[in-house]
């Protein structure tokens, strides 16, 4: 084994796509060399703005080989004889033959693993899947921008070889820091190799840079008395703009600082990719942050001049925007959201606003359905989209709106993800729901649903805020069947041609994604259907389904629930069997005095009490105590099976049969044990 | 300070700059355009496999960018040098930093940035992948290699590289803001600043376009545009047709900054502009052919 060094070294590369870079580079090396017989082992990769890096541990050569194969009958069709040459390479003459067929002996010398090390990376850099890449000059090469060096370094020594005729040639050499030492550098090792960059003011390693970065950020607060507002995503993106990173902190204008600190933030952290720091007791604090790529020789006051300046700009604009905007009130803005189309078949984003006015009967959530959009025909978030719904929240606190409206027009965007929180707040979580019920019927009804890997309009998403939000807030009685119902209708009155299964669809829909959230959860979704099936068909009650199917799982987990399943299984089988020979159902309508042995007494006595005991539990949605009830019907069941249910007597036969059926009926009540799967 | 440059020796140097690289120094088109992309030394130059390494300067104008001279660096005109390479250097990362630095600009004591910025113009139907380039944070200059104009892809990928010349300028200069530039390197009463030259045009015209601009009038002209540059386009007549499709486009610049056209309006206002641009590039690339 000995070391493979490999850089490639190219323009900047796009801050968001280098982390995957690294890995990506890293497995499709070892997965190339191994198509060649190479191992490429103990991988490692760094990325920097300009670099993308590999380096392990390659054997000098491959091992030579021998491989039989055999091929067709020496009599086969001659085209069956030619492809097997083809395949193997070899003459007719070459191959043997034994036993009436031809047997082909294909051997493979070892190859110098520099020999291999060159197609190789050329291999990867043809395949290698950017998320978007480009062409240059005259190179029939696609990469993330212009490559301009290749450093290949294998057991100490260069690897040259051209990457594409006419092309860039990889060599032992690469360059510092584009700025601070611009110089050409000749690599003898990984070791050497990462010296001479750190040397050169490049840290190679992603991680360390990070460390670095997050260091200096925290020390220049404590400096200035503050805290660093974290931010993992944005401290990922500046580690991937400098190779050599230093923080510098600035401050901001006092008369800026009346700008809301959402808006600060955003104008910060999105345009500039600054960090904000907050003080002792949790405002914003007037300082912002930033990592820059340069050792300035005057410290950075010529610099923090320009990076104030910049923030300065921006900050103008949005208070400009942010007073214009305080002067209208949403009311106002509102009609303008007849403009913003919400999809071309599903009309503008103000007929959304109605329908969802329509769904609700509460006033409070009706006045917020009035105004929860307006906020995107506003100047800030024109300018700033991300801070849609938050700005919504600011201005109707502004013009006086009830608190609970301003604050579900922020929060109706929840969740918007699974790591995010829900609404808990009524009027919020009434608004969010609604809203996000508008939007899946909506394209349920037009026939625009998720398939696959595609969901271009996140209803996947827009479903699992709703599952969430009835079960986090514990919506216990919520049935969402009518809200669907009529959001469906609202779109038929709006003239949009509904799809006949729509509503159907959309049962299924959600369904499907409360078996995915429960199975996050480790609840099996036998259990989650087990209990859909004791649903009517006309309600759909989210939080009763997932906590029932929770329960429901407890019990099977229990010695009584798997007895239980069992002596159900069992039922059900005999059932089966008698009603395919009688040609009829049993409906469980046995007659009490007909009961001869102990065994059917007890067991039928048990039925009725387990019913008349689970009924109000199960009312009050106590899932854990009404399957205890069941559980009660373990040794009735046991003790009645100890009695041949077949007896000759028909009219015996036929009263344990409808027993039975009765133990069937009584624990459907509870879960449709039929959906359990054996084990 | 004295020896900082001014603002027109700027110009006049990165001129001399890139002439003497090789590109031939053009004047900026007699049309009112948004950058100096849209100038058909750029536009439909770029496509075709011949050399073609060129310098201007070009007016460019911004409707929605009025801040009726009250913001320190966003204005609704201002100027661009443009530069287009083709075919692509080596080296133009290079080529362009020496200028900043033939310019003065202080490496030493500033940050600067190559910044994800793929660059895209729906009216022209045209795409390329590059950066931003940030001096301390703020973005000086658009650079980008081309790879798709008028919808047609590009087969020599010419370097485009597009300077904010008043940005770059406050940089070298060392002024808080756009209006603070030095213009002429005068003295005493010949001192000539950019808040001389143009304050008095960012009020007046960022009054235009956000309040007074006829938007009937406008709307008749777009009409009118359009159907000049189809009937030339019918007549194999390139440049004239898109001279009309560049007076398309700024028209539906002022439109927008007058607020009258809708969310959906817009996507159909920018689609019939491209259509245009894209006509034209092929008009252009088939006369080439033959």
């Amino acid at each position: 084994m000995a070391e493979l060094l490999i850089e490639i070294y190219s323009e900047e590369i796009p801050a968001r796509m280098q982390l995957k870079a690294a890995r990506e580079f890293g497995e499709l090396l070892a997965k190339e060399f191994k198509a060649n017989a190479l191992e490429f082992a103990d991988v490692r990769t760094y990325v920097t703005p300009q670099r993308l890096v590999a380096v392990g541990q390659l054997p000098q050569q491959t091992q030579a080989s021998s491989d039989e194969r055999r091929g067709p009958k020496i009599d086969a069709p001659d085209k069956a004889i030619e492809g097997f040459l083809r395949s193997t390479g070899l003459t007719r003459e070459q191959c043997e033959e034994r036993g009436g067929y031809l047997f082909a002996n294909i051997r493979k010398d070892a190859v110098a693993a520099k020999d291999v090390i060159p197609d190789v990376v050329r291999k990867v850099i043809k395949i290698f899947p950017w998320p978007k890449s480009m062409k240059w000059a005259q190179s029939q090469i696609a990469w993330v921008r212009p490559l301009r060096g290749i450093l290949c370094i294998f057991n100490g020594q260069a690897v040259p070889f051209e990457l594409e005729p006419g092309g860039i040639n990889a060599s032992n050499t690469t360059i510092g820091h584009r700025f601070m030492a611009p110089e050409q550098l000749t690599i003898s090792s990984f070791d050497d190799y990462q010296a001479k960059l750190s040397q050169h003011y490049v840290e190679l390693d992603q991680d360390k840079r990070r460390e670095t970065i997050k260091q200096q950020l925290e020390q220049a607060a404590k400096q200035h008395n503050i805290k660093l507002v974290e931010d993992n995503g944005l401290l990922d993106e500046v580690t991937g703009l400098a190779e050599h990173p230093s923080v510098f902190v600035g401050e901001i204008e006092s008369k800026y600082m009346k700008l809301p600190p959402v808006a600060l933030k955003t104008a910060m952290r999105v345009h500039q990719k600054y960090f904000a720091f907050e003080q002792a007791d949790g405002s914003l604090a007037p300082h912002f942050g930033v990592v820059s790529n340069a050792r300035p020789v005057d410290g950075g006051t010529l610099m923090m001049q320009g990076y104030s300046r910049v923030l300065e700009a921006r900050l103008s604009d949005a208070l400009f925007f942010y007073q214009q905007d305080l002067d209208q009130p949403l009311q106002d803005l509102a009609p303008q959201l007849a403009n913003i189309i919400f999809h071309e078949q599903l009309g503008t984003i103000m007929q959304k606003c109605q329908r969802v006015e329509l769904l609700s009967e509460d006033n409070l959530v009706k006045r917020a359905a009035n105004i929860y959009k307006a906020d995107l025909v506003s100047s800030m978030v024109y300018e700033f989209p991300e801070l849609q719904g938050q700005m919504g929240e600011i201005y109707a606190k502004a013009q006086s709106e009830v608190d609970d409206v301003a604050l579900a027009i922020k929060e109706h965007y929840q969740p918007q993800g699974p790591a995010d929180a829900v609404p808990h707040n009524k009027i919020s979580r009434e608004l969010a729901l609604l809203d996000k019920v508008d939007t899946i019927c909506g394209f349920f009804a037009i026939g625009q649903v998720p398939t696959g890997s595609k969901d271009p309009y996140a209803l996947r998403r827009a479903a699992l805020g709703i599952i969430r939000i009835i079960i986090e807030n514990e919506l216990t009685e919520y049935d969402i069947l009518p809200v669907v119902q009529q959001s469906l209708q609202l779109y038929k009155s709006q003239g949009v041609s509904v799809d006949e299964q729509a509503l159907t669809k959309i049962v299924d829909f959600l369904a499907d994604r409360l078996i995915v959230l429960l199975k996050t959860d480790g609840v099996r979704y036998d259990c989650v259907y087990a209990v859909m099936a004791t649903q009517t068909e006309d309600e759909l009650n989210i939080w009763s389904i997932a906590e029932r199917a929770r329960a429901l799982q407890g019990f099977l987990n229990t010695e009584d629930g798997d007895s239980l399943l069992s002596a159900y299984r069992r039922a059900a089988g005999i059932l089966k069997d008698a009603e395919k020979s009688y040609q009829k159902g049993f409906s469980g309508e046995y007659h009490p005095e007909t009961l001869t042995e102990i065994q059917e007494k007890v067991l039928a006595e048990k039925l009725s009490e387990v019913a008349d005991a689970a009924q109000p539990h199960l009312s009050k949605h106590k899932y854990v105590a009404a399957m205890g009830e069941l559980a009660k019907l373990r040794q009735p069941v046991d003790a009645f099976f100890e009695l041949t249910i077949n007896d000759d007597n028909q009219q015996v036969r036929e009263n344990r049969l409808e027993l039975l059926a009765d133990l069937k009926k009584q624990t459907m009540a509870i879960a449709d044990l039929s959906k359990i799967e054996a084990a | 300070m004295a020896n900082k440059k001014s603002f027109q020796q700027i110009i006049i140097d990165l001129q001399q700059y890139w002439a003497n690289y090789g590109c031939v120094i053009l004047q900026p088109y007699d049309l009112e355009m948004g950058a100096g992309t849209f100038h058909p030394a750029t536009t439909l130059r770029a496509l075709g496999d011949d050399n073609w390494n060129v310098a201007y300067v070009q007016p460019s104008r911004r409707p929605t960018d009025g801040r009726y001279g009250e913001n320190p660096n966003r204005t609704q005109f201002y100027y661009q040098l443009q530069v287009l390479l083709k075919p692509t250097p080596p080296n133009p990362q290079q080529l362009y930093l020496d200028s900043l630095r033939s310019l003065g600009l202080d490496f030493d004591k500033h940050d600067i940035r190559f910044v994800e910025d793929d660059w895209e113009s729906p009216t022209l139907g045209a795409a390329g992948l590059g950066w931003e380039v940030w001096c301390d944070g703020m973005e000086i200059s658009q650079f980008t290699y081309f790879q798709q104009v008028g919808g047609i892809e590009c087969t020599s990928y010419p370097a485009e590289l597009t300077y904010g010349l008043e940005r770059v300028a406050t940089f070298v200069q060392g002024v808080p803001t756009n209006y603070d530039l030095d213009w002429n390197g005068a003295q005493g009463d010949k001192k000539l600043t950019y808040r001389d030259v143009a304050i008095r045009g960012e009020k007046e015209f960022s009054a235009y376009n956000f309040e007074h601009a006829n938007t009937d009038i406008l709307l008749q002209h777009f009409k009118d545009a359009e159907s000049e540059c189809e009937s030339l386009l019918a007549k194999q007549l390139a440049l004239p047709a898109y001279e009309q499709c560049i007076k398309a486009s700024h028209l539906f610049n002022l439109l927008d900054a007058r607020g009258v056209i809708s969310v959906t309006e817009r996507a159909s206002y920018i689609s019939r502009v491209r259509a245009l641009a894209k006509g034209c590039c092929m008009a252009w690339t088939n006369a080439e052919v033959a």
